[in-house]
């Protein structure tokens, strides 16, 4: 039985994103103020969220440290780090800071660059998977890559001029109209996933479905 | 354009056809949604291969005794841009969260934005209640908060592959450039992984990565592949219809921009 919070929820949701659709449509200065209004408020929501999720990070980590599970030591490190941006953030009461912004650009960028750095070094495993020739269809997609790469790298001009040439068209006609044709598909399918949340079909978004 | 200004009500410019293909869609997929409900006409809908792997790899977990993990993506449920990537990602999650529990599979669900927390805790807590174990629920163990900045979810994802070593590893939602990272970890401890996302620049790399993958709207429509609610299929005929609407206005607008008719353009632009 479908709990009357729930019911509330669906029509609440219902209300607000026809609100939000018609404002996209249409002019009109109180439907303005009163989708500019809800976009704040989920800004609001937003922000208790963030507020649940350290809850939930310390308590786990907490928790780790006590009991002394396996790779306790980490967990303090994290709320050390933890510790330290949040007293740096209240003690210079600004996250735009010359010290927020030291911890910020010495620490967390080199390590978000060398995480992203690693991708290369993936992308070169999963290539080697995925571009054995077991099937026609992964012999297709080895030879493009091929004339793909040789439009890319200077050596492909060098070794013959046609060979780019080759590449841009798997580019432009294969690459092109291909994913001009997923991204009208997945229009449609938003626009089907959103009719179906609209109308209550979709259960999940509210949370956990009931039987 | 401006059509009407009667009660200061003005309609956006070129937002006249948007409208206009929004109605016409949205009501195509109404009327096999309501033929659907009242059982007049229930569409067969072919069942996609990523949806049985589903149930192959939780049976695949419950053999090896090793868990099942589970990322939504990096994107909020706010998100503009891919809200209904993460919205999809939850309803998947509501399925692969019952069918492990039934089964007796460990579920570990990585969390990223911190809006799609209490919805993902939510929903794989009622999925142990369903199932009759509220008691295995452990909060903040089946449900992990690991950090909204995406490198940090990544390290933190990782670790929990390397860590708990997944028999299986699902990948839904939005992921932008750490999917290859951890598509790539959870090959390399021999997960079985499975994919789905609407990012045309992520697609190719879970192709490569991973054994199965929901491309592009499959992803949507697996929520309702996954429903026994004949309703549901209802909207994924009513979208079938809405490609070839779809696919019928761009030959026309191919054939007519080739013989320079500039009327379909102009219409569409309104």
């Amino acid at each position: 039985m479908v709990s009357i919070w729930r019911r509330a929820a669906e029509v609440i949701l219902f209300i607000v994103a026809v609100t939000m659709l018609v404002d996209f449509v249409v002019e009109m200065d109180m439907l303005q103020n009163v989708a500019t209004d809800l976009n704040r408020w989920a800004t609001i929501i937003a922000a208790f969220a963030l507020g649940l999720g350290a809850y939930s990070l310390l308590t786990r980590h907490i928790r780790i440290i006590s009991r002394k599970s396996e790779g306790w030591p980490y967990s303090i490190a994290m709320i050390g780090t933890m510790t330290v941006f949040l007293l740096t953030g209240f003690i210079t009461r600004s996250i735009t800071s010359d010290q927020y912004n030291w911890i910020y650009s010495t620490i967390i960028q080199p390590i978000s660059s060398t995480m992203y750095g690693m991708n290369a070094f993936f992308i070169a495993s999963a290539s080697y998977r995925a571009f054995r020739a077991r099937n026609w269809e992964a012999a297709l997609l080895l030879v493009a890559a091929i004339f793909i790469m040789l439009k890319n790298a200077p050596i492909g001009g060098v070794i013959s001029p046609t060979l780019p040439a080759i590449g841009k068209v798997f580019w432009d006609l294969a690459g092109a109209t291909g994913m001009r044709g997923i991204l009208i598909g997945i229009g449609i399918g938003t626009l089907a996933l959103s009719l179906r949340i609209i109308l209550a079909q979709e259960k999940t978004p509210l949370g956990g479905a009931e039987e | 354009m401006k059509l009407g200004v009667t009660m200061g009500i003005e309609l956006i410019s070129g937002r006249l056809s948007w409208l206009a293909i929004t109605v016409v869609f949205s009501s195509a997929m109404l009327v096999f949604l309501v033929l659907a409900m009242k059982r007049i006409y229930d569409p067969k809908i072919r069942r996609h291969p990523g949806i049985d792997a589903i149930d192959e790899a939780i049976g695949r977990a419950v053999e090896m005794g090793q868990p099942v993990c589970y990322s939504p993506g990096i994107a909020g449920i706010y998100s503009t841009k891919y809200a209904a990537d993460t919205s999809a990602a939850l309803t998947i999650l509501d399925y692969v969260a019952k069918k492990a529990v039934e089964k007796g599979a460990p579920i570990i669900v990585g969390v990223a934005p911190p809006t799609v927390l209490p919805l993902a805790e939510d929903i794989v807590k009622t999925a142990y209640i369903t199932m009759g174990r509220p008691e295995e629920y452990k909060s903040g163990e089946t449900v992990r908060f690991l950090s909204p900045h995406q490198w940090g979810f990544t390290s933190g994802y990782i670790g929990i592959l390397h860590r708990e070593k997944p028999a299986v590893n699902l990948l839904l939602g939005c992921h932008a450039a750490e999917a290859m990272i951890i598509a790539e970890t959870g090959a390399s401890v021999g997960a079985v992984q499975i994919s789905g996302t609407t990012n045309v620049y992520q697609m190719p790399f879970f192709i490569a990565a991973c054994d199965y993958t929901f491309l592009a709207e499959d992803e949507y429509a697996a929520a309702a592949y996954l429903s026994p609610d004949p309703t549901q299929r209802g909207v994924i005929f009513g979208q079938d219809i809405a490609k070839i609407i779809c696919s019928i206005l761009v030959l026309l607008g191919a054939i007519s921009a080739t013989f320079g008719i500039e009327v379909f353009k102009e219409i569409l632009s309104l």
